[in-house]
Protein backbone atom coordinates (compact mmCIF):
# COMPACT_ATOMS: atom_id res chain seq x y z
CA UNK A 1 0.00 0.00 0.00
CA UNK A 2 1.55 3.36 -0.97
CA UNK A 3 2.13 5.81 1.83
CA UNK A 4 0.08 8.99 1.44
CA UNK A 5 2.77 10.99 3.23
CA UNK A 6 5.44 10.22 0.63
CA UNK A 7 3.18 10.63 -2.39
CA UNK A 8 0.62 13.33 -1.62
CA UNK A 9 -0.19 13.75 -5.32
CA UNK A 10 -1.08 10.08 -5.76
CA UNK A 11 -4.83 9.96 -6.32
CA UNK A 12 -4.96 6.28 -5.35
CA UNK A 13 -3.57 6.97 -1.89
CA UNK A 14 -5.82 7.39 1.12
CA UNK A 15 -5.74 10.77 2.82
CA UNK A 16 -4.20 11.01 6.27
CA UNK A 17 -7.65 11.87 7.64
CA UNK A 18 -8.80 8.47 6.39
CA UNK A 19 -5.67 6.45 6.98
CA UNK A 20 -5.37 7.05 10.72
CA UNK A 21 -8.94 6.11 11.71
CA UNK A 22 -8.88 3.25 9.20
CA UNK A 23 -5.71 1.87 10.80
CA UNK A 24 -7.43 2.06 14.20
CA UNK A 25 -10.53 0.29 12.86
CA UNK A 26 -8.30 -2.39 11.30
CA UNK A 27 -6.44 -2.94 14.56
CA UNK A 28 -9.72 -3.31 16.45
CA UNK A 29 -11.01 -5.69 13.75
CA UNK A 30 -7.93 -7.92 14.13
CA UNK A 31 -8.37 -8.03 17.91
CA UNK A 32 -12.11 -8.72 17.68
CA UNK A 33 -11.52 -11.38 15.01
CA UNK A 34 -8.83 -13.10 17.10
CA UNK A 35 -10.83 -12.85 20.32
CA UNK A 36 -13.76 -14.50 18.60
CA UNK A 37 -11.64 -17.55 17.73
CA UNK A 38 -10.92 -18.09 21.42
CA UNK A 39 -14.44 -17.54 22.71
CA UNK A 40 -16.84 -20.46 22.34
CA UNK A 41 -19.18 -20.27 19.35
CA UNK A 42 -22.85 -19.53 20.20
CA UNK A 43 -23.81 -22.63 18.19
CA UNK A 44 -21.46 -25.25 16.75
CA UNK A 45 -20.09 -23.93 13.46
CA UNK A 46 -21.68 -20.51 13.88
CA UNK A 47 -19.66 -17.39 14.58
CA UNK A 48 -20.97 -13.90 15.08
CA UNK A 49 -18.40 -12.35 12.75
CA UNK A 50 -18.11 -9.30 14.99
CA UNK A 51 -15.19 -8.00 12.91
CA UNK A 52 -17.76 -7.19 10.23
CA UNK A 53 -18.99 -4.36 12.48
CA UNK A 54 -15.67 -2.62 11.86
CA UNK A 55 -15.84 -3.35 8.12
CA UNK A 56 -19.32 -1.80 8.01
CA UNK A 57 -18.06 1.32 9.79
CA UNK A 58 -15.14 1.63 7.36
CA UNK A 59 -17.49 1.22 4.41
CA UNK A 60 -19.92 3.82 5.73
CA UNK A 61 -17.26 6.36 6.72
CA UNK A 62 -14.57 5.91 4.07
CA UNK A 63 -16.03 3.89 1.19
CA UNK A 64 -15.55 0.50 -0.43
CA UNK A 65 -11.81 0.75 -1.03
CA UNK A 66 -11.12 1.47 2.64
CA UNK A 67 -13.40 -1.40 3.68
CA UNK A 68 -11.58 -3.73 1.29
CA UNK A 69 -8.18 -2.64 2.65
CA UNK A 70 -9.43 -3.25 6.20
CA UNK A 71 -10.70 -6.72 5.34
CA UNK A 72 -7.57 -7.86 3.49
CA UNK A 73 -5.36 -6.62 6.32
CA UNK A 74 -7.63 -8.13 8.94
CA UNK A 75 -7.46 -11.54 7.24
CA UNK A 76 -3.67 -11.36 6.75
CA UNK A 77 -2.87 -10.12 10.26
CA UNK A 78 -5.48 -12.36 11.88
CA UNK A 79 -4.08 -15.46 10.18
CA UNK A 80 -0.52 -14.55 11.17
CA UNK A 81 -1.64 -14.13 14.78
CA UNK A 82 -3.53 -17.41 14.90
CA UNK A 83 -0.94 -19.30 12.83
CA UNK A 84 -3.35 -20.25 10.05
CA UNK A 85 -1.63 -18.21 7.30
CA UNK A 86 -2.12 -19.93 3.90
CA UNK A 87 -4.02 -22.78 5.56
CA UNK A 88 -7.60 -23.81 4.75
CA UNK A 89 -9.01 -21.50 7.42
CA UNK A 90 -7.10 -18.62 5.85
CA UNK A 91 -8.56 -19.38 2.41
CA UNK A 92 -12.07 -19.57 3.84
CA UNK A 93 -11.62 -16.42 5.87
CA UNK A 94 -10.22 -14.51 2.89
CA UNK A 95 -12.82 -15.72 0.39
CA UNK A 96 -15.68 -15.01 2.77
CA UNK A 97 -14.34 -11.63 3.81
CA UNK A 98 -13.57 -10.29 0.35
CA UNK A 99 -16.80 -11.58 -1.21
CA UNK A 100 -18.87 -10.06 1.56
CA UNK A 101 -17.14 -6.66 1.35
CA UNK A 102 -17.68 -6.53 -2.41
CA UNK A 103 -21.35 -7.45 -2.00
CA UNK A 104 -21.85 -4.87 0.74
CA UNK A 105 -20.02 -2.21 -1.28
CA UNK A 106 -22.23 -2.92 -4.27
CA UNK A 107 -25.38 -2.66 -2.18
CA UNK A 108 -24.14 0.59 -0.68
CA UNK A 109 -23.95 2.17 -4.15
CA UNK A 110 -27.63 1.53 -4.88
CA UNK A 111 -29.89 4.56 -4.76
CA UNK A 112 -33.64 4.79 -5.13
CA UNK A 113 -34.94 7.24 -7.79
CA UNK A 114 -35.32 9.71 -4.93
CA UNK A 115 -31.61 9.49 -4.24
CA UNK A 116 -32.01 7.63 -0.95
CA UNK A 117 -30.28 4.40 0.07
CA UNK A 118 -32.78 1.53 0.09
CA UNK A 119 -30.68 -0.33 2.68
CA UNK A 120 -29.10 0.84 5.92
CA UNK A 121 -26.02 -0.76 7.46
CA UNK A 122 -28.36 -3.44 8.83
CA UNK A 123 -29.28 -4.50 5.29
CA UNK A 124 -25.62 -4.45 4.28
CA UNK A 125 -24.72 -6.53 7.33
CA UNK A 126 -27.38 -9.14 6.55
CA UNK A 127 -26.19 -9.40 2.95
CA UNK A 128 -22.55 -9.48 4.00
CA UNK A 129 -23.14 -12.31 6.46
CA UNK A 130 -25.04 -14.35 3.87
CA UNK A 131 -22.51 -13.78 1.08
CA UNK A 132 -19.70 -14.59 3.52
CA UNK A 133 -21.27 -17.99 4.20
CA UNK A 134 -22.08 -18.57 0.55
CA UNK A 135 -18.49 -17.84 -0.51
CA UNK A 136 -17.11 -20.13 2.18
CA UNK A 137 -19.46 -22.91 1.15
CA UNK A 138 -18.37 -22.48 -2.48
CA UNK A 139 -14.69 -22.67 -1.51
CA UNK A 140 -15.39 -25.74 0.61
CA UNK A 141 -17.16 -27.31 -2.34
CA UNK A 142 -14.38 -26.44 -4.81
CA UNK A 143 -11.41 -27.37 -2.65
CA UNK A 144 -12.38 -29.78 0.08
CA UNK A 145 -15.72 -31.55 -0.28
CA UNK A 146 -16.39 -32.18 -3.93
CA UNK A 147 -19.95 -33.38 -3.75
CA UNK A 148 -22.88 -30.95 -4.04
CA UNK A 149 -24.48 -32.08 -0.79
CA UNK A 150 -22.58 -29.31 1.03
CA UNK A 151 -25.12 -26.86 -0.38
CA UNK A 152 -27.78 -28.59 1.71
CA UNK A 153 -26.27 -26.49 4.48
CA UNK A 154 -27.39 -23.32 2.72
CA UNK A 155 -30.72 -22.92 4.58
CA UNK A 156 -28.96 -23.34 7.92
CA UNK A 157 -26.38 -20.80 6.87
CA UNK A 158 -29.06 -18.35 5.75
CA UNK A 159 -30.65 -18.66 9.18
CA UNK A 160 -27.35 -18.12 10.94
CA UNK A 161 -26.58 -15.16 8.67
CA UNK A 162 -29.97 -13.60 9.41
CA UNK A 163 -29.29 -13.73 13.15
CA UNK A 164 -25.63 -12.68 13.14
CA UNK A 165 -26.13 -10.12 10.36
CA UNK A 166 -29.01 -8.49 12.21
CA UNK A 167 -27.01 -8.31 15.44
CA UNK A 168 -23.88 -6.88 13.81
CA UNK A 169 -25.88 -4.40 11.75
CA UNK A 170 -27.76 -3.09 14.77
CA UNK A 171 -24.41 -2.54 16.52
CA UNK A 172 -22.69 -1.00 13.49
CA UNK A 173 -25.51 1.43 12.66
CA UNK A 174 -25.26 3.64 15.77
CA UNK A 175 -21.50 3.08 16.04
CA UNK A 176 -20.86 4.41 12.53
CA UNK A 177 -23.15 7.39 13.15
CA UNK A 178 -21.28 8.14 16.37
CA UNK A 179 -17.86 7.81 14.71
CA UNK A 180 -18.97 10.12 11.92
CA UNK A 181 -19.78 12.84 14.46
CA UNK A 182 -16.52 12.18 16.27
CA UNK A 183 -14.42 12.43 13.10
CA UNK A 184 -16.20 15.61 11.99
CA UNK A 185 -15.03 17.42 15.12
CA UNK A 186 -11.75 19.30 14.84
CA UNK A 187 -8.88 17.68 16.72
CA UNK A 188 -8.64 18.75 20.35
CA UNK A 189 -12.20 19.96 20.83
CA UNK B 1 -28.11 6.37 20.59
CA UNK B 2 -31.08 4.43 21.92
CA UNK B 3 -32.45 1.26 20.39
CA UNK B 4 -35.48 3.21 19.20
CA UNK B 5 -33.33 5.79 17.42
CA UNK B 6 -31.28 2.98 15.85
CA UNK B 7 -34.36 1.20 14.60
CA UNK B 8 -35.57 4.47 13.09
CA UNK B 9 -32.46 4.48 10.88
CA UNK B 10 -33.26 1.05 9.43
CA UNK B 11 -35.16 0.91 6.16
CA UNK B 12 -37.90 -1.11 4.56
CA UNK B 13 -35.22 -2.68 2.37
CA UNK B 14 -33.53 -4.06 5.49
CA UNK B 15 -36.77 -5.70 6.57
CA UNK B 16 -37.30 -7.21 3.11
CA UNK B 17 -33.77 -8.70 3.20
CA UNK B 18 -34.30 -10.09 6.70
CA UNK B 19 -37.64 -11.66 5.79
CA UNK B 20 -36.18 -13.11 2.57
CA UNK B 21 -33.40 -14.79 4.52
CA UNK B 22 -35.78 -16.14 7.13
CA UNK B 23 -38.01 -17.44 4.33
CA UNK B 24 -35.02 -19.09 2.66
CA UNK B 25 -34.13 -20.76 5.95
CA UNK B 26 -37.61 -22.03 6.78
CA UNK B 27 -38.40 -23.03 3.20
CA UNK B 28 -35.04 -24.67 2.69
CA UNK B 29 -35.12 -26.64 5.92
CA UNK B 30 -38.66 -27.72 5.26
CA UNK B 31 -37.97 -28.89 1.72
CA UNK B 32 -34.85 -30.75 2.73
CA UNK B 33 -36.73 -32.46 5.53
CA UNK B 34 -34.22 -31.69 8.25
CA UNK B 35 -36.73 -32.78 10.86
CA UNK B 36 -35.55 -36.31 10.05
CA UNK B 37 -32.03 -35.88 8.73
CA UNK B 38 -31.50 -38.54 6.10
CA UNK B 39 -28.12 -39.62 4.94
CA UNK B 40 -27.11 -38.75 1.44
CA UNK B 41 -24.96 -41.73 0.63
CA UNK B 42 -24.83 -45.42 1.47
CA UNK B 43 -21.39 -46.94 1.77
CA UNK B 44 -21.14 -50.70 1.44
CA UNK B 45 -18.05 -52.13 3.04
CA UNK B 46 -16.68 -55.61 2.55
CA UNK B 47 -14.13 -56.82 5.11
CA UNK B 48 -13.86 -53.24 6.38
CA UNK B 49 -12.90 -51.61 3.11
CA UNK B 50 -15.39 -49.59 1.05
CA UNK B 51 -16.74 -51.43 -1.99
CA UNK B 52 -19.63 -49.24 -3.19
CA UNK B 53 -20.75 -45.63 -2.66
CA UNK B 54 -24.41 -45.34 -3.58
CA UNK B 55 -26.58 -42.24 -3.61
CA UNK B 56 -29.79 -42.82 -1.67
CA UNK B 57 -31.61 -40.63 -4.18
CA UNK B 58 -31.21 -43.16 -6.99
CA UNK B 59 -33.45 -46.21 -6.67
CA UNK B 60 -31.69 -49.44 -7.57
CA UNK B 61 -31.08 -53.06 -6.68
CA UNK B 62 -27.54 -54.32 -6.48
CA UNK B 63 -25.84 -57.65 -5.79
CA UNK B 64 -22.74 -57.65 -3.65
CA UNK B 65 -20.60 -60.68 -4.37
CA UNK B 66 -17.99 -61.59 -1.81
CA UNK B 67 -15.89 -64.70 -1.47
CA UNK B 68 -18.14 -65.74 1.42
CA UNK B 69 -21.46 -65.27 -0.36
CA UNK B 70 -23.85 -62.87 -2.01
CA UNK B 71 -25.98 -60.07 -0.60
CA UNK B 72 -28.66 -58.16 -2.49
CA UNK B 73 -29.33 -54.59 -1.45
CA UNK B 74 -32.13 -52.33 -2.54
CA UNK B 75 -32.38 -48.53 -2.48
CA UNK B 76 -35.84 -47.02 -2.72
CA UNK B 77 -37.29 -43.65 -1.63
CA UNK B 78 -34.08 -42.56 0.03
CA UNK B 79 -33.77 -45.73 2.11
CA UNK B 80 -31.64 -48.83 1.79
CA UNK B 81 -32.17 -52.43 2.92
CA UNK B 82 -30.76 -55.89 2.49
CA UNK B 83 -33.29 -57.76 0.34
CA UNK B 84 -31.66 -61.13 0.45
CA UNK B 85 -28.48 -62.84 1.53
CA UNK B 86 -27.05 -66.27 0.90
CA UNK B 87 -26.30 -66.82 4.56
CA UNK B 88 -28.16 -69.23 6.87
CA UNK B 89 -29.81 -66.89 9.39
CA UNK B 90 -30.28 -63.70 7.29
CA UNK B 91 -30.23 -61.37 10.29
CA UNK B 92 -29.30 -58.49 7.99
CA UNK B 93 -32.52 -58.92 6.00
CA UNK B 94 -34.64 -58.72 9.14
CA UNK B 95 -33.05 -55.39 10.01
CA UNK B 96 -35.20 -53.77 7.33
CA UNK B 97 -34.79 -50.27 5.92
CA UNK B 98 -32.28 -47.73 7.16
CA UNK B 99 -31.94 -44.07 6.18
CA UNK B 100 -30.34 -42.21 9.07
CA UNK B 101 -26.68 -41.60 9.67
CA UNK B 102 -26.62 -43.44 12.96
CA UNK B 103 -28.04 -46.65 11.50
CA UNK B 104 -26.20 -49.50 9.87
CA UNK B 105 -26.84 -52.99 8.59
CA UNK B 106 -24.26 -55.66 9.26
CA UNK B 107 -24.03 -59.06 7.65
CA UNK B 108 -21.54 -60.78 9.89
CA UNK B 109 -21.18 -64.08 7.99
CA UNK B 110 -20.20 -62.23 4.78
CA UNK B 111 -18.37 -59.35 6.52
CA UNK B 112 -20.63 -56.86 4.68
CA UNK B 113 -21.63 -53.57 6.29
CA UNK B 114 -23.97 -50.87 5.02
CA UNK B 115 -23.41 -47.46 6.57
CA UNK B 116 -25.10 -44.15 5.82
CA UNK B 117 -22.80 -41.27 5.25
CA UNK B 118 -24.49 -37.95 5.60
CA UNK B 119 -23.91 -34.27 5.63
CA UNK B 120 -22.71 -33.90 9.16
CA UNK B 121 -19.13 -34.86 8.47
CA UNK B 122 -18.78 -31.64 6.50
CA UNK B 123 -19.49 -29.40 9.48
CA UNK B 124 -15.86 -29.58 10.55
CA UNK B 125 -14.72 -28.16 7.23
CA UNK B 126 -16.81 -25.02 7.64
CA UNK B 127 -15.66 -23.24 10.72
CA UNK B 128 -14.43 -19.70 11.14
Amino acid sequence: MPSPVESPGDASALSRETLVPLAALTAIAVVVHSAEQILPAPLPGVRLGLANILTLCALDLFGLRAALILTVNRVLLGSLLSGTFLGPAFLLSGAGGIASVLAMGLLYQIRTPGGRRPFSLVGLSLTGAFVHNLAQLSVVHLLFVRHPEVFFLLPLMAGAAAATGLFNGLVALPLAAHLRLLLAKPVGS
Amino acid sequence: MSIRQTLKLTTGGDLVLLLAMVALTVGGLWSLGWSSPHGALAVIEVEGSPREHLSLRVDRVLSIHTERGTNIVEIRDGRIRMVDASCPNRVCVTQGWIRHRWEEIVCLPHRVTIRIRGLEEEYDAITR
